[in-house]
């Protein structure tokens, strides 16, 4: 236990500074945007006063109010970006320790006790960027709701809180939401993790045989199920929902007993 | 005692790098796995502290399928880059309940490493000679060698090849690779023959010397250029 923790912060230690840059990068760009937009929005309404010679109402009635929906359209695409970076460090933590200037992959293979620390380790440090991703990612969300009512003019703002369907589903307050979000991260990490493990133990051709094989096996069981779901037609709505969460648990779990028996017995260096 | 039974281990169908390798290492000794590049010396050291899997053989330490007992010091940095010699010495010591600090501070002073260097700024030889640091200050009774005289200059491996009669060997069993073989030649006590993932020669070094009248490097000569 005390050697996972350890390893844990080292990992976490080894990259924070990537992941502190890339957060406050996403938070700026966020705000930014934000201004920018009230600024922009501001701007066109004076400019189409002046050119149509229109009253500053007249002129916001013809070009729309702004709400923070319109402002907040680009946090969609920072959110994907961020996403997209998760997933490229969900591969990056492990290639580092083969690929990088030092081989740290051998100290951690030779570790004394189980392997099964070095994938939990890293697995912690992807689920801790995750949640902090998704919580400052929330913080950065009511900021923005702040700065803008306090940028725009009254007479400039549409007066109600809506958010776009994106950022709606991934900044729901419901716990239960929340949770599964976390969890669906979580399960696509250790996914990756175990495509990342298949090809670092049988390289070249025939980890990518492997690699294609369990793509093809969570596609097989995952519409396999709709389908015969569908076909049958005798569960509820609620008994699909949980047949489906029992069968992705069930995965997620295949995923990491896969990953640990790689580590043990096929991992390569 | 350190045992290596029938190791097997093939790339693909066809690409065969061990075929069956057995041999021992006695402990208070040196040996010497001795081969061409690419006939499968350092696969072996890795086969043994079970860095590549195998299609089959065993590896025994005093009978028991362990490798505790067993330290591996590999021909590349092991810490990571970021690191100082001194967070890689704590880090060692952090891990490892069988870290001994008082023999890294020993070899560090012998080696004149400073505890404040970057481990990824070190010269190459400075880098061997930590690695070296890693390896005997862990205290295990075996210790694997891959390379350790690869890409250094002479001064610093008369350095590295002076620990292998210090008083730092006590005990231990060394198992090394190595081109390099007239810096140590007198210092190994048996000498292993690789070829084509097969052993094909094996001899107590003071035997090839008083019975044959060979030197290592002599038998290396007759088996590679046959």
């Amino acid at each position: 236990m005390k050697q996972y923790l350890m390893l844990t912060n080292e990992e976490l230690k080894r990259s924070w500074k990537m992941i502190v840059s890339v957060i406050l990068a996403m938070a700026s760009i966020e705000i930014l945007t934000i201004v920018g937009r009230v600024i922009y929005h501001e701007r066109q309404v004076k400019e189409y006063m002046s050119y149509a010679k229109l009253s500053e109402s007249d002129a916001i009635e013809t070009i729309g109010e702004l709400s923070f929906q319109q402002a907040s359209s680009y946090f969609s695409y920072v959110i994907m970006i961020g996403i997209v970076l998760v997933i490229l460090y969900a591969i990056q933590i492990w290639y580092r320790d083969w690929l990088g200037e030092s081989k740290y992959i051998y100290r951690l293979l030779l570790l004394p006790g189980s392997r099964a620390k070095i994938f939990f380790a890293k697995w912690t440090s992807l689920a801790l960027v995750i949640i902090s991703f998704i919580g400052l990612q929330w913080v950065v969300i009511q900021l923005s709701y702040v700065i803008f009512n306090w940028l725009i003019k009254d007479d400039y703002r549409a007066s109600s809180f809506n958010m776009s369907m994106a950022l709606k589903q991934l900044y729901t307050m419901n716990v239960v939401d929340l949770l599964l979000i976390v969890l669906v991260s979580l399960f696509v990490v250790s996914f990756l993790f175990m495509l990342v493990l298949l090809e670092r133990s049988y390289r070249k051709a025939k980890g990518l045989i492997f690699i294609i094989l369990e793509v093809a096996f969570l596609l097989l069981i995952t519409v396999g199920n709709m389908y015969v779901i569908e076909k049958l037609d005798i569960f509820l709505s609620q008994e699909i929902s949980a047949i489906m969460v029992a069968i992705f648990v069930l995965y997620f779990v295949y995923t990491i007993w896969k990953s640990l028996r790689l580590l043990k017995w096929k991992i390569s260096v | 005692m350190l045992e290596v039974h029938g190791l097997k281990k093939r790339y693909g169908r066809k690409k065969s790098i061990l075929e069956g390798v057995s041999f021992s290492v006695r402990p208070d000794s040196i040996t010497c796995l001795i081969g061409l590049n690419g006939e499968g010396k350092s696969t072996i050291l890795k086969a043994i502290m079970g860095l590549v899997p195998v299609d089959a053989g065993t590896v025994l330490v005093d009978g028991e399928v362990s490798r505790e007992k067993i330290a591996f010091v590999p021909d590349l940095q092991t810490m990571p880059g970021y690191m100082t010699i001194g967070d890689a010495l704590t880090y060692m010591g952090d891990y490892y309940p069988d870290w001994n600090s008082k023999v890294a501070e020993e070899l560090m002073g012998l080696f004149k490493l400073l505890t404040t260097d970057k481990i990824l700024e070190l010269s190459k030889g400075n880098q061997a000679k930590f690695s070296l640091v890693l390896g005997f200050a862990l205290d295990r009774q075996y210790l694997l060698l891959d390379e350790p005289f690869a890409g250094i200059d002479l001064f610093t491996k008369e350095q590295i090849a002076w620990i292998f009669s210090s008083h730092y060997m006590e005990g231990r069993g060394i198992l090394m690779t190595t081109h390099e073989i007239i810096e140590i030649e007198h210092l190994i006590d048996r000498v292993v023959f690789l070829q084509d993932g097969r052993i094909i020669d094996e001899h107590d070094t003071e035997e090839m010397r008083e019975v044959y009248g060979k030197s290592v490097q002599d038998r290396m000569r007759e088996v590679y250029q046959r």
